[in-house]
This record gives C-alpha cells, structure tokens and sequence, in this order.
C-alpha cells in the first residue's frame, strides 16, 4: 500500500467510526430523557398497583 | 498509577448509590413475571436503555478492543454488521414478534407450545450450557480491564473477580428484572458520559498519521481490508451475519427485553432504536484497540486483550479514570446481573421445572432460580481462573453463543413460519446446529495434532459459520422425513387474541 492508501483507507474508517460514535451518542442522550421519564412511570404504575 | 483517592471516592460512590437502588427496586418484585420479565411493562426509552445495558458490558468493550488491537480497522466491519442485523431484525419483528405475541417468558417456552415439553428441556439445557460457557469468559475479561486500567497490572485480577461477583450476585437475586431495569437505566447514563470521554482523551494521546502507520506496519492490508485479512475474510464476515441475525432474535438477555415490552410493537421499537447505537458500540471499544496498538505495539495473548485498560489507563487524567472504571463497573453489573438471571431462569423453567412431575409454586420457582444465580456465579470464578481460550475473545463469545443459536434459530425460526416443522425436525436441529462449536471448543485445543481432514473443526469462523447450514438441513430433513409419524402442532390457539 502506498503512503496515500494508506491515510485515505484510515481517513474512510474513521468517518465511518465518526458517524457510528456521533449516532450512538446522539441516541444514548435521547434514551437517557425518555428512558427517565419511563423509570418514573413504571415505579409510580407498580406503587399505585399495590 | 493515575488511580488516586479520588477516583476510588467516584467508583464507591457510585457503586454505594447504584446498589442502594437495585435493593430498593426490590420492593415492587411481587411475582415470577416481576422477576424475570418486569412484569411486561417496559416502554420504549427504559427498554432501549436497558437493552443497549446489557448488550454493552465490560466485556464486550474487552473483546471489541481486543479485535480492534488485533485487526486494525478491518475490525470495525463487526460493528457495521451488527447494526445492520438487529435494525433488520427490529423492522420485520422476525422471531422476536412471534415470541412475544405468545407470551413466553424464555426462548425455550416455545419449544414446548410447538414441539413438547422434552423438546424445551433439551433446547433450554443445551441454551444453558451454551450460556454460562459464554459467560465463562466475562469475569476474566473484566478482571483484566479493571486492573490494568486502575494501574495494577496483573496483581488484582482475581480478586476483583471475586469482588465484582459478589456485588452482582447479592442484587440479581434480591431485585430480579426489575431491579434490573431500574439500575440499568442509571448505569447506562455514567456507561454513556464516560465513553464520551474516555475517546476524547484517547484521542488526545495520538495523531491520526500515528495511528495509520502503526496499522500499517504492524498489520499491512490486513488492518485496512476485512475481506481479505487472515484472521477474518469472506467466512468471518458471512458467519457474523448469522450469529448476530440469530443472537438477535433468540439470545435470551436479548431478547427478553422484547418479552418484557409492554407490547409486540413497542418490542420491534427497542430492538430498532437499540440497533442504531450497535455500530458505535463496537466501534468506539475497537478504535480505543487501534489505540493500544499505535502506544504498545507487538503484543500477543493475554497482554494483547490487556493493551487497550493499559492504554486508558495511562492516557487519562484523574477523575477520568475513576469516571470511567464507575462506568464500566456499571457495564458489567448490568451485563451481569441480566445473563445471570437469564441462564438461572433457564435453568429453573425449563429444565428443572419442565422435568418436575409435581407442578411447582412461584414461590420455589423464584427460591430455585435465586439459588442458580448463586451457583452460576461460583462457576464464573472458577472457570474465569483457569479456563484458557483457544481462539479471540470474540470468536470465543461467538462460538458459544452458536452451540445454542445456530439450532434454535432453525426450531424456532422454521417453527413460527413452516407449517411442517415438527417435533424430530427440532429435536435434529438442536444437535446438529451444537456439534460444530462444540467439537471446535474440544478440538481447537489439540489443533496440532489433528487429521487434515477435520483441522476445519478448528477454525472458529467456519465452524460457527458451517452450524447453522446443519442446523438448518436437520430441521428440514427431519421435518419432511417423519412428516406422518410426527405431526407437526398448530400454533394458532396459543397466539394472545386477535394477534395472529
């Protein structure tokens, strides 16, 4: 491989890993807001229950 | 050593507060589908989250760092993969919208809905075994990330094995799912910020021409291209399709989140939003790999899988690293405490309670499950201290996984969607799909010694990829041969109403 493949090969990966890492981030936040609110809901639902 | 009092004031703060949580959510368990399903009352964000938990332990950042260190960039097509089969798999709802809308609370339930009740104690004996060899590997795995990563090498290895377990175990058995639902949110949320800043500062330690050249030299093409590189190719990649496609649908910790959904649509939801964040989940572990390799180049083994703690270790600040240990502490609990009660669910359901002649009460069912999540644990120990792997991490974990995956996927696949499936067709592919991996586990550790014409058996990626053709041809072969003698059983009747 030449020095050129090389950095481009890396630069293609690394987009890709940038793109994967932005999206799993972006829905980790998201989970994190709604997945609160359920947390509450289901306790409350449970607690009411009994 | 970059661990310092701070550090360790994060980890037991944390630790403190997490646990305290898993026991107070103890207090809504009030039945068996409390403790293993919570109760199907999961909505579609704390089912995400806790799904993503338990799908990213410690372990699998391990075994994903390890790939990474060992194969370069090439390692992320694993991640690509895994994305692209859960989404599909959220999106058609295929298994995993079956089983749910039957409402069984373990994989092998259905086994006795569409086969008999022998037919779910050989699939859920030979899911358990499968299970806890899979897991086999966990504690080790993470023994080595903490301790390298907190700067004490090899030294305390074993006894943060010990420590871990102790704590998983002690609220797995008094909290059950929903203990394990409400402390996977929390973990979820410290897994998620420290992963952030673990990549930022690892970043930070080296330039990108750094990293291409280290890949480079010390793996040529094979660093860059997956379908050509050695250790991977055209069978790795085609076997990896199949076993995320069938741990996807049928892998207990898995799939029981979907079994817990508050309904069958919201079920494929988690599965779809959960698989968006899979190809960062492998990839973030294996660039911190490619990391490790650019820092400590050459390493093979054990220090090879030790690399990437080693790398965090020395690249992150104080604080950080007390950060990031509390998170993958975190990881690892939830991990643990959900294959845990999944193996000894298992295990009581539908073996011990399927072969039980007298019908037993919730009460002893939950008392025996409890029991197994102990002696599972003492396994782990054991196992994790002596047992050596005969191939990477990952292809290990993998392999495992196939001895229970690559038949079932074929019980239950062709027996939700193929009228003909019947009892033998089961029962063939059952075995056949376990042979494979495990005369690979037996054999690969005499790979020298063995006749050219079954040294294949040694090769993790066409064993796992050549298990689920046999399990699939005994599905249909035995199937269509006893066609008469064994008539297959109608679904219908047990489908919830107005569902099928």
């Amino acid at each position: 491989m030449t020095q050129t493949d090389i950095m481009v090969s890396t630069y293609i990966w690394l987009g890709i890993f940038f793109f994967s890492g932005v999206v799993f981030f972006s829905i980790a936040l998201w989970v994190i807001f709604r997945g609160g609110k359920d947390v509450m809901e289901i306790l409350t639902e449970i607690k009411d229950k009994q | 050593m970059n661990f310092t009092l701070l550090d360790w004031f994060i980890v037991f703060g944390y630790l403190g507060f997490t646990i305290s949580v898993g026991l107070y959510a103890k207090k809504y368990v009030s039945d068996l589908s409390g403790y293993i399903v919570a109760s199907r009352r999961l909505k579609i964000g704390v089912g995400s989250a806790t799904m993503i938990a338990t799908e990213l332990g410690t372990v699998t950042i391990m075994y994903m760092g390890e790939n990474g260190y060992r194969n370069g960039f090439s390692a992320l097509i694993v991640g690509i993969i895994t994305m692209f089969v859960y989404f599909m798999v959220g999106y058609s709802g295929f298994i995993i919208n079956g089983l749910r809308k039957l409402r069984v609370m373990t994989v092998p339930e259905f086994y006795e809905l569409r086969y008999s009740r022998n037919t779910r104690i050989l699939g859920g004996f030979i899911l358990f075994i499968g299970g806890v060899l899979n897991m086999g590997v966990f504690l080790k795995l993470d023994g080595i990330f903490l301790s390298h990563a907190m700067g004490f090498g090899d030294n305390a290895v074993a006894i943060i094995m010990v420590l871990m377990l102790f704590m998983v175990v002690l609220y797995t058995i008094f909290g059950g799912m929903i203990s394990v639902v409400v402390t996977d949110y929390f973990q979820f949320t410290i897994l998620s910020i420290s992963m952030l800043v673990a990549t930022f500062f690892a970043f930070r330690a080296v330039t990108i021409e750094q990293i291409a050249q280290a890949v480079h030299t010390n793996l040529g093409s094979d660093g860059f291209n997956p379908f050509t590189n050695a250790n991977l190719g055209w069978t790795f990649i085609f076997w990896m399709l199949l076993s995320n496609f069938a741990a996807a649908a049928l892998w207990q910790p898995g799939t029981s989140r979907a079994l817990s959904a508050e309904s069958p649509k919201t079920g494929k939801k988690v599965f779809m939003v959960a698989s968006l964040t899979f190809a960062g989940r492998a990839m973030i572990p294996m660039l911190w790999g490619i990391i490790a390799l650019t820092m400590y180049p050459g390493l093979t083994g054990d220090d090879a899988i030790a690399a990437m703690p080693r790398m965090l270790g020395a690249v992150l600040p104080t604080g950080v690293i007390g950060i990031l240990i509390a998170g993958m502490l975190a990881a690892s609990m939830s991990t643990y405490s959900s294959y845990l009660l999944a193996w000894a669910s298992v295990i009581t359901r539908d073996v011990i309670w399927a072969l039980s002649k007298e019908s037993l009460s919730e009460k002893t069912i939950l008392t025996i499950t409890r029991i197994w999540v102990g002696v599972i644990g003492v396994f782990l120990i054991f196992f994790g201290l002596f047992y050596k792997m005969p191939s990477s991490a990952l292809k290990y974990i993998f392999i495992t996984g196939n001895m229970y995956t690559a038949g079932a996927v074929s019980s239950i696949g062709f027996g939700l969607y193929w009228k003909k499936a019947n009892i033998v067709g089961a029962y063939l592919a059952l075995i056949t799909g376990a042979v494979a991996p495990l005369s690979f586990l037996i054999l690969a550790n005499f790979e020298n010694m063995l006749p050219r014409s079954i040294a294949w058996v040694a090769n993790a990626n066409f064993s796992g990829f050549i298990s689920f053709g046999l399990g699939a041809l005994g599905m249909v072969a035995g199937s269509l041969l006893t066609q008469k003698l064994f008539p297959p059983k109608d679904l219908t009747p047990y489908f919830e109403k107005g569902d099928k």
